[in-house]
């Protein structure tokens, strides 16, 4: 598969959760829910407590079986054998089999996908580098921090070299270096051409290594798209203005335009949606003989489009 | 800290190798199944479970009912897919299973305490004056059975719905195994600890049973050792067995129905003689009475008779107690019925960890 092929999609996945042999309709978690994702990009999947976040990817891992619709998952079911050698996951708060030591869990996991003792022995010694855990490598997992498990969880997540790499709030429970560490792994696992689709809960995060999100409420798709086309339609300007008379501001109001009451220093700042927009006030200020001080660009952030989204906006 | 873009190839020559040494090892255990099978099908025995203690098989296979003749066929072609299904990666989470569950705290405590009841055990013998030999044989024996019983029922309840609560099993299912591989690497490391516990108290009954006895029974004292080595070989398959139940039922219930359930097919698996026989007792008082509820209740009894594990083929302590000689002929046959009854109920819990979701 190349660069920018469809490896997932659901078409109208919906996942009733019904108590056996109650009647009722249940609790519709996820209801049609249509995305894909390409290969070699991040893809980020956010939502609200209870959105239905952890159940698509449940779904996509084939730990649950979708109630109708289709999941395809480098173009076969997700529970295909197959398609397991080619992905990995990191759930969110990871537990390992704490006895083992780092070593020992990584090698388990190895034997899982058949390699032989050279190769889990490489293989390791890369991970734990990768994720800075060589020096603790023999210490038992029940004696690691949780910014410590959230690594080697990371490294057994990556123990095929997967293509495809699920994330579950992978940056939960990490300092802020360690945070930083691990969005600055997947920002280079993307360079080697991996697929990440991470669900956070973290927007800052998700806007600023995502190439595409979809943002989920109450199970349902609201906002899907690449992150840039999500925020450009929030783009707008503001214009700041000086020494604008007191008549001018009446002309302003007739010529609706849009600005806020001056600050302490007779400041105004007028808001423009587009170039159209900005040109307007700029020859509406030269008009009244003000001084234009700046024009900026502004965009909202990801949290804005998301809370906007969540409530219906 | 770059990750090597070279992908690990599973089919790399010393895989090949390992797969190549696995077939031969399936292979081998498939011929022993067929092997199996054919005798069964040439000349045959009864099942325990069908007649008592095993026996040779007089009627001919095409005139068997047509149901005991699919039951059969089915749990050896039920043997082979399993075998087929033990691959490494089965025996990957065999290992694992075995080296997590022989550190349990609670498993040691139970093996500790089974390991002092049997040393206690020729400490107390005096208390039977003159039946030395059958106090130690039924306490000693009974202490295997019955702590082997609570490991067995602690372990198999216990160990898959651990997966799912500290969410471990979401990592395993992401890898490539499949849910066969994982109910037969619980399954067989789940026999492992049982047999590394049961190894434990056999050595420990053994070593007593032979300080205390070798004065006294002299030329005859190594038949009596192997004797008990089979009552306690047969107790360890009846622990086995009963780990598939407690295991199968985990998945659909919770850990305590699971420990009640078992404790129940325990109990009544011994006392599935006494099932039966009440069974034909009250069949024949309906007959003689007209009383159709007897005679329902009656084929009810047989019915819960046939399900349930005939454990107490599995018992022979009182056997040998009477000086009943227990050949091999006997050991085997009852191994292979309880080899079959677990692959059933290996298959009714595959069926239900597949439809399961987490």
């Amino acid at each position: 598969m190349a660069i920018g092929d469809i490896i997932i999609e659901t078409r109208e996945l919906t996942k009733v959760y019904k108590p056996p042999f109650m009647g009722g309709k249940g609790h519709r978690a996820v209801n049609n829910l249509n995305i894909n994702v390409r290969q070699g990009e991040v893809f980020g999947l956010v939502g609200p407590n209870g959105s239905g976040k952890t159940t698509t990817l449940k779904l996509l891992l084939g730990l649950l079986t979708p109630t109708s619709g289709t999941i395809s998952v480098f173009g076969e079911p997700p529970r295909n054998i197959a398609v397991k050698h080619r992905i990995g996951f990191l759930p969110d708060g990871p537990y390992f089999y704490d006895h083992l030591n780092a070593d020992e869990l990584l090698d388990f996991y190895a034997k899982l996908f058949g390699m032989s003792k050279e190769q889990r022995r490489r293989r390791a010694d890369e991970l734990l580098a990768f994720v800075g855990l060589t020096e603790a490598r023999h210490r038992r997992i029940r004696e690691y921090s949780k910014g410590m498990v959230q690594r080697i969880g990371l490294a057994q997540a990556l123990i095929n070299d997967p293509d495809l790499l699920f994330l579950d709030e992978p940056t939960t429970g990490l300092d802020p270096i360690g945070a930083r560490q691990m969005k600055e792994a997947i920002v280079r696992l993307r360079e080697q051409g991996k697929t990440v689709f991470l669900c956070s809960h973290l927007l800052a995060d998700v806007q600023a290594i995502c190439d595409r999100v979809a943002i989920m409420n109450e199970g349902n798709l609201v906002r899907f798209g690449a992150v840039e086309e999500l925020l450009s339609d929030t783009r707008y300007y503001v214009i700041t203005v000086g020494d604008l008379a007191e008549e001018a501001l009446g002309k302003a109001k007739e010529q609706q335009l849009s600005f806020t009451t001056p600050d302490q220093n007779g400041i105004h700042h007028f808001n423009a949606s587009d170039a159209d927009g900005v040109t307007r006030v700029v020859d509406f200020v030269r008009g009244v003989n003000g001084k234009i001080l700046s024009i900026e660009e502004k965009m909202d952030t990801l949290e804005d489009v998301f809370v906007r989204a969540i409530k219906g906006e | 800290m770059a990750v090597s873009a070279s992908k690990p190839l599973p089919h790399s020559a010393g895989y090949a190798a390992e797969q190549a040494s696995w077939r031969v090892k399936q292979i081998l255990l498939i011929a022993g199944v067929v092997a199996l099978a054919i005798y069964y099908n040439t000349v045959g025995w009864k099942s325990p479970a069908a007649m008592g203690i095993g026996a040779v098989r007089t009627v001919p296979p095409w005139k068997w009912g047509l149901l005991d003749f699919i039951a059969v066929e089915a749990g050896f072609l039920v043997l082979i897919y399993f075998i087929l299904r033990l691959t490494p990666t089965a025996m990957t989470i065999a290992k694992a299973t075995f080296q997590e569950t022989v550190r349990r705290k609670v498993l040691l405590v139970i093996l500790i305490f089974a390991l002092v009841a049997i040393a206690a055990v020729t400490i107390f013998s005096w208390l039977s004056l003159g039946e030395e030999e059958k106090f130690i044989r039924d306490i000693g024996l009974g202490a295997v059975l019955f702590f082997g019983m609570l490991i067995s029922v602690v372990l198999g309840a216990w160990l898959i719905p651990l997966e799912i609560e500290r969410k471990t099993i979401f990592t395993l299912l992401a890898k490539p195994v499949d849910r066969t591989q994982l109910i037969l690497g619980k399954f067989v490391g789940t026999a492992l600890t049982l047999g590394a516990n049961v190894l434990a108290m056999w050595l420990v009954f053994t070593v007593a049973y032979y300080l205390k006895r070798h004065t006294v029974e002299e030329g005859q004292i190594w038949l009596s050792l192997l004797n008990n080595t089979k009552a306690i070989f047969l107790t360890y398959c009846a622990l086995v067995l009963l780990a598939s139940v407690a295991i199968t039922v985990s998945i659909l219930a919770s850990q305590v129905v699971a420990v009640v359930v078992t404790f129940f097919v325990y109990f009544t698996g011994l006392l599935g003689g006494q099932l039966r026989h009440a069974g034909d007792e009250l069949i024949e008082l309906s007959k003689r009475t007209g009383n159709a509820f007897n005679a329902i209740l009656g084929q009810s009894l047989k019915v819960v008779y046939w399900l349930l594990p005939r454990l107490d083929n599995f018992d022979i302590s009182s056997r040998l107690v009477l000086e009943d000689p227990v050949g091999f002929n006997y050991m085997w046959q009852t191994i292979a019925w309880g080899i079959l009854y677990t692959g059933a109920v290996l298959v009714i819990a595959w069926m239900f960890l597949d439809s399961r979701e987490f």
